[in-house]
């Protein structure tokens, strides 16, 4: 994907006679755009394939959004991201759904939300933002900025999720309870890969990925 | 014919271009990867 966005920012810098520098900003937007899309489109339409789609482009936006400002740990290729991401959404959201309505009920939902929110809004003030060596940051002001965000959009899930199950409590549908466990869910795997044992996990599943490729 | 080229890769590049912008203002790209950020987006 990156020899992709590569070749197309080379075709537009030279259609442009733009300098390298723009040329780079055009590859790497591309590959952002790119990124993005295939991840959502393969969500989707596997999501699709499980009738689980909604369910599962929850739990994408979800983790998606928050990490845009707590980050967190990385795979070493954008194959490997978005294989990655799949599995996470997809299985998730088929976990989520198969066990609510048979062994999740209202009241360990509710456990389940409450115990999510706690844990991420303690490691949220902990350890985000999480870097990376391909994106350091290093101004403290931009990390404090960064944690506040992040702080901020987990207040905004903490509100979406209590709408929710408020709209489960008037009309006792099943799948109020699946969204506002397909958001916890979310937060739970962005909130993992800002820790050690997440960043030890994604070495782990890098290196399978590598060992089956090879 | 040649114009309008011009202008479809004036678009395209306005368009990646406010992208890259926008993702240098956060931690991390997309999900779980991120590519080597240009030297100009950096901030030193």
């Amino acid at each position: 994907m990156e020899n992709l966005s590569n070749r197309i920012a080379n075709k537009i810098a030279s259609e442009l006679k733009l300098n390298n520098d723009k040329k780079e900003v055009i590859a790497y937007g591309t590959f952002a755009l790119l990124q993005t899309f295939l991840s959502i489109f393969l969500v989707f339409i596997i999501g699709y394939l499980f009738h689980i789609s909604t369910e599962a482009i929850i739990v994408l936006f979800t983790a998606s959004i928050l990490r845009k400002y707590s980050g967190g740990a990385h795979a070493d290729s954008p194959g490997k991201c978005t294989l990655i991401g799949v599995i996470i959404c997809i299985g998730q959201a088929t976990l989520i759904s198969v066990l609510v309505g048979n062994f999740i009920n209202f009241n360990i939902a509710l456990i389940l939300v409450i115990a999510t929110f706690m844990w991420a809004y303690f490691m949220m003030y902990l350890l985000a933002p999480v870097d990376s060596p391909s994106k350091p940051i290093k101004k403290e002001e931009k990390k404090k900025s960064m944690k506040k965000r992040s702080l901020i959009i987990l207040s905004v899930y903490l509100i979406i999720t209590v709408s929710i199950i408020i709209l489960y409590v008037n009309f006792e549908k099943a799948i109020f309870l699946v969204y506002a466990l397909c958001i916890s869910g979310g937060i739970a795997w962005q909130v993992f890969t800002l820790s050690k044992c997440g960043h030890l996990t994604l070495r782990k599943i890098d290196a399978f990925l590598n060992y089956i490729i090879k | 014919m040649k114009k309008l080229n011009t202008k479809f890769f004036a678009l395209v590049a306005t368009i990646t271009t406010l992208v890259a912008a926008s993702v240098s203002t956060s931690a991390c790209l997309w999900f779980t990867y991120q590519p080597e950020e240009p030297k100009c987006l950096r901030e030193e």
